[in-house]
């Protein structure tokens, strides 16, 4: 059915920025290797074909010459000549078939490969626009379409161009007049098919995107029955499905008559060809020119030939949606990384920093609205520093720079007075500790989970940072431990759960900064108690930075930055902030936490 | 296996003439796969009379007899058309159906029946190949067709020649065992497959949903060798899949030519015997091709059934599993004046989860907040006034009389619910908010300003648009658009189930100060977790541990009741 190729939907109007030159140039050092099976594929292609043709060829034979001669012997060679003819084209299309996909699958291995290993180094602003869905087009559907493109495609196109070649070839050398006609009869209906199968394929477009709409209507109906029934508006919900149901059928209809009419007037276009040659071979078979057999060969190879024409225009369709593809491609294989590798290395790292400094940094995600609008700030070594302020105030992006996913648009950031942009990215994110709000845990075990896929870390390291933030418990709470499987995003476990393995995995990577960026926000109060415990003891001894959303896990910060609007507003210490009377102690008076205020 | 069958004709009864419509498509599909050769047969054994100068009547007729074939197979076309009209048509009312039971469920059901599942039930079930959409009118009508057409072809070829038809059907019933034997081989393997790329998936899911992870822990190429392990696999996998599939194709392949090769072979012997003619060598020619299809077509259906049944099972279990009780209660209520509570409890069949012991009676107008630790059954309480979970002992009333008793439409009449989870649909703010109440655009307007979301901050005001499921906005603004929607039918009984997570303690301060500032006459229940809130509300009922542990003012609880400091000092910020 229509209804799984959900891959077709970008590109009814292909727009193509490369021309075919800069294409084949990227896809030439993937492809290239393959030619000689290629060429191997198109050579048993055309083996086969041949092969193919023999049949009707044979069948003239035998009507014309074996079977009037009363020969059993001639009955019996030529029987024997087509199963011999018949088993080697078999045997020939098995290879070509099973060399053309190897081919494929070997080139789309690689360029699959080679477009997430891009993908992976491009900076974060790539995966701010671009939502997960679409990036895995790219690697799955657009790769899989290049595959195609290389193997069963041209394949497809080679296979129309020789049979229909011939095909006509042979017609036409048997009787000149005859095939004439039969041109007169295929070539016009060869045309229609084009704007026929445009006007099919958009409206199967259409009929995909109905059914889409409702799957989705569906899935969020069924999950929220209880409210519904609460509501009364059951009947609301069951009247939207009926109705996108109907309009659904109305598309469906449209396209199937379409579709449908279409394959139906090919078939009485074979009839209407069979017709012409015999009206056409009449007089000739009267007068001797040409043989009974020759007009069975006509009817035979008539027959054939429709498929071939419908489908080349079908496969042209499938290479300009591979083109489509490629130039995708391209265009993410040909994107540089906004923020590159400086070139000092650990060795030039200065060990004996002392701050790490904002300097006047401005920054906007394009060509937005500025989200830092000169921030200054001082994070002191071994010191905990906390961001504060209302959400969308600047923090999340302060981190964001800090950890280097951004660069600075103005301004720069710098750690022992050193601009960050000068290191290696792995020697500075190496020293960096992430805890994110978002949480993040990969369907995977829980020790990929912590190690982040690094299999070389001692399942004794990951052990004791669970036990740094006394989170052992896990252990015997995931089902197998370390090799207990977390499903996607975590959904097998509770929030505050999933919260603890992410700060495990920080600890795990011993860093000398950490960054937690509203770690606490999304928990209950009860385990949140628990992680500010654990918190605690780890920032002894370590340089942290919070964004903090609640005030009491921010008491007892060395400073605090107060952010609001992409600058600093005020900045302190807790005790200080409050006496001035400001912003934060207004954010904290709005929290109603008595100790804070009477302290 | 006839239940099924039963199951389905339930569905063929509203679409007779469809139905009958298709069993005449039917005869003529296999009627028109008979006269073609036919023609041929007999156009090659007069070919002399017919071609001759001066019989061009003869051939007119001839013409005419294959325009006649011509015209039957345009509209033997739309014989496959006919049937997935039919597919959708039944596809489309088993799921509405389906659905229209799922409405009428309760909870027992919807914890046994995880909305995934549920999805997939309506969908997949319905809709793919060879399921119930597809089985129910071209599984069942391409099975008649094949039959119709194997019976007629193979009456045809005997008629002609007994003995000839007898050979060259000998070898294929070998081929045919062969054929199914490979092609479960096939099914295991694409199974194989397809977790294959499930795997890929999630990888290239996880890792772009995870990317600052991914990044902050360096860990790119890590992630790009695991790519590149899993398509290695997949490419072993897919390899030995083509080399089946073209194993099979072969066989089909040789199943057909073998039958031609008889058929030339013998059939050339037969000609010059003189026991067949050469029109009848070139129509068995043609029939055995024809007859390839159906035969493959008939065993098949039994492949496709099996799935098809299954998927049927699926769909039954949902319609047939109980429905909530009828609410047969016919009592209006009005409006809202007092809720009491009467040693009223729930509890989740098998398990000690729930709450039970609620006991206290509250008057409109009062703000009621219920408070208590993660797991004491606050939500569970909303529930039950809500409507959503019964009394499993005690009983719930409302002015009075027992909640069960009470019209349950009337009782959503006065009942504004907030549930956790905000439950927004992909429609507009406004249609969200009126779900289906016919309001005007000013009620909207004034609910979403009491729930501090003025339409004029949204960035299409009423007719912004929300995604799949509300998405498109931020959470605290989903949460808002819910609370609109609880206000808007100006209810006199509030019900917020621990909403107000998304919200900043700004925000949720302006929305009590609006609903007082409003001044309608309302009893508010609100679960919290936050202290302004429950400081603001007339009464508490505290909840611990499933029971009811205490109903009281904040303040005589803080002064009397040493859980209720505990629980405060460590549940709420």
């Amino acid at each position: 059915m229509h209804y799984d190729d959900d891959f077709m939907d970008d590109d009814d109007h292909p727009q193509r920025r490369y021309p075919l030159r800069v294409l084949w140039r990227g896809l030439k050092p993937i492809a290239g290797p393959h030619a000689g099976a290629f060429a191997l594929a198109a050579g048993l292609l055309l083996i086969g074909i041949a092969g193919e043709l023999c049949g009707p060829l044979i069948l003239r034979q035998m009507i014309d010459e074996a079977i009037p001669s009363r020969s059993a012997g001639r009955v019996a060679a030529l029987a024997g000549l087509y199963a011999a003819v018949f088993m080697t084209t078999m045997t020939v299309f098995y290879t070509q078939v099973i060399v053309t996909t190897k081919l494929g699958l070997l080139i789309v291995r690689d360029l699959k490969g080679k477009v997430f290993e891009h993908m992976l180094s491009l900076s974060q602003s790539f995966f701010d626009s671009f939502p997960s869905g679409k990036l895995m087009a790219r690697v799955e559907s657009d790769c899989e379409r290049v595959r195609m493109l290389f193997s069963e495609t041209s394949m497809a196109i080679l296979r129309s161009i020789m049979l229909m070649t011939g095909t006509i070839g042979i017609m036409a050398v048997t009787n000149l007049r005859i095939t004439g006609f039969v041109m007169l009869l295929v070539l016009p209906v060869t045309l229609a098919t084009i704007p026929v199968l445009r006007l099919m394929r958009k409206l199967w477009a259409q009929v995909r995107a109905s059914y889409s709409r409702i799957s989705g209507l569906v899935a969020e109906y069924v999950r929220a029955v209880p409210v519904l029934q609460v509501f009364n508006a059951t009947g609301v919900a069951a009247g939207k499905l009926t109705s996108e149901g109907r309009r659904f059928l109305g598309l469906e209809v449209k396209a199937s008559i379409w579709e449908y009419g279409f394959w139906g007037f090919l078939g009485s276009c074979e009839v209407a060809a069979v017709a012409v040659i015999l009206t056409a071979g009449r007089g000739g078979v009267v007068a001797g020119t040409i043989t009974v057999g020759s007009v069975v060969l006509f009817i035979e190879y008539t027959r054939r030939l429709f498929m071939p024409i419908v489908m080349f225009s079908e496969t042209l369709n499938q290479v300009q949606r591979a083109l489509a593809s490629a130039d995708r491609i391209n265009s993410i294989l040909s994107t540089e990384t906004c923020t590159p590798d400086g070139d000092l290395g650990e060795e030039d790292f200065p060990e004996d920093w002392e701050e790490i400094r904002f300097e006047d940094v401005w920054f906007r995600y394009g060509r937005a609205e500025w989200a830092l609008k000169g921030v200054s700030l001082v994070i002191a070594r071994r010191s905990l520093v906390a961001l504060v302020g209302a959400s969308g105030g600047g923090k999340s992006t302060i981190v964001s720079l800090l950890m280097r996913f951004y660069e600075p648009t103005g301004g720069r950031i710098t750690i022992g007075g050193i601009d960050i942009r000068r290191f290696r990215l792995d020697v500075w994110r190496r020293r960096l500790g992430l805890v994110l709000q978002n949480v993040s845990l990969f369907s995977g075990t829980l020790s990929e989970n912590l190690t982040v896929f690094d299999s070389s870390v001692p399942a004794r390291r990951q052990i004791e940072s669970l036990r740094t933030i006394e989170a052992e418990d896990l252990l015997e709470r995931i089902p197998g431990g370390l090799s207990g499987e977390i499903s996607e995003g975590g959904q097998n476990l509770s929030m505050g759960e999933r919260q603890l393995i992410n700060f495990a995995r920080a600890v795990l990577h011993r860093p000398e900064i950490l960054i937690l960026d509203e770690a606490t926000s999304s928990v209950d109060p009860g385990t949140e108690k628990r992680i500010q415990k654990a918190m605690d003891m780890l920032f002894e001894g370590r340089t942290a930075l919070v964004v903090a959303h609640r005030l009491t896990t921010v008491r007892n910060a060395d400073r605090i930055y107060v952010i609001q609007a992409g600058q600093v507003v005020e900045t302190g210490t807790h005790l200080e902030l409050l006496e001035c009377g400001g912003v934060y102690a207004g954010l904290c008076r709005l929290q109603l936490v008595p100790e804070a205020v009477n302290a | 296996m006839l239940k099924y069958f039963r199951w389905i004709f339930r569905y063929y009864r509203t679409h007779r003439l469809h139905t009958v419509f298709l069993a005449l498509l039917t005869l003529i599909s296999a009627t028109v796969a008979l006269a073609f050769p036919l023609v041929f047969r007999y156009l090659l054994d007069n070919v002399q009379e017919v071609l001759a100068p001066g019989s061009e009547d003869r051939f007119l007729k001839l013409l005419l007899a294959l325009g006649a074939v011509g015209f039957a197979r345009m509209v033997a076309g739309f014989y496959p058309g006919a049937r997935a009209w039919l597919n959708s048509k039944i596809g489309m009312e088993v799921r509405d159906d389906a659905f229209g039971e799922i409405l009428k469920k309760d909870y027992r059901f919807f914890s046994k029946f995880g909305p995934g599942d549920l999805s997939t039930r309506l969908t997949d079930d319905i809709v793919e190949y060879p399921r119930i959409a597809w089985f129910s009118c071209s599984g069942i009508f391409r099975a008649v067709e094949s039959a119709s057409r194997l019976v007629f072809c193979l009456g045809v070829m005997v008629f002609m020649s007994a003995e000839l038809t007898l050979l060259s059907l000998v070898p294929l019933p070998i081929m045919l065992w062969i054929f199914y034997r490979t092609e479960r081989k096939l099914g295991k393997r694409v199974e194989e497959s397809r977790k294959a790329t499930s795997s890929t998936s999630d990888l290239l899911d996880s890792t772009f949903a995870g990317i600052a992870i991914i990044k902050a822990y360096r860990a790119e190429k890590g992630q790009s060798g695991r790519l590149r392990r899993l398509l290695d696999s997949r490419l072993a996998i897919d390899l030995s899949i083509t080399k089946l599939v073209m194993v099979i194709e072969s066989l089909y392949s040789v199943l057909g030519e073998v039958g031609k090769v008889t058929v030339l072979f013998l059939g050339g012997l037969f000609v010059i015997r003189d026991r067949i003619s050469i029109g009848d060598l070139y129509a068995f020619y043609v029939y055995l091709d024809m007859l390839l299809a159906p035969m493959i077509d008939i065993p098949n259906l039994f492949v496709t059934s099996k799935q098809a049944f299954a998927s049927i099972d699926r769909v039954r279990e949902v319609m047939d599993f109980p429905p909530a009780p009828e609410r047969s209660g016919v009592r209006k209520l009005g409006s809202v004046d007092s809720v009491e509570f009467r040693n009223a409890g729930f509890r989740y069949p098998g398990c000690d989860a729930g709450v039970i012991g609620v006991t206290g009676r509250f008057e409109s107008p009062m703000t009621v907040a219920v408070v208590g630790e993660v797991g004491s059954g606050k939500s569970t309480l909303v529930k039950m006034l809500s409507g959503q979970l019964p009394c499993t002992e005690g009983d719930i009333l409302v002015n009075g009389i027992p909640l069960m008793e009470v019209d349950p439409s009337d009782l959503s009449l006065v009942t504004g619910y907030v549930p956790q989870e905000s439950s927004l649909f992909s429609d507009s703010v406004g249609e969200n908010v009126r779900l289906g109440r016919g309001m005007e655009d000013q009620t909207v307007e004034r609910a979403l300003a009491l729930a501090d979301l003025p339409a004029g901050d949204l960035p299409e005001g009423l007719e912004t648009k929300l995604g799949q499921g509300g998405s498109g906005v931020s959470g605290g603004q989903k949460q808002r658009v819910a609370i609109a929607r609880a206000l808007a039918g100006d209810p006199g009984l509030c019900l917020f189930d621990d909403c107000t997570a998304a919200l900043d303690a700004d925000l949720e301060q302006r929305l009590w100060d609006g609903l007082r500032a409003e001044g309608g006459r309302r009893l508010i229940f609100v679960v919290t977790h936050r202290e302004a809130t429950v400081r603001q509300s007339d009464l508490v009922i505290f909840l611990h541990r499933g029971i009811l542990n205490a109903i009281g003012t904040h303040e005589e609880l803080l002064r009397t009741n040493e859980v209720y400091r505990l629980v405060l000092a460590t549940e709420m910020s």
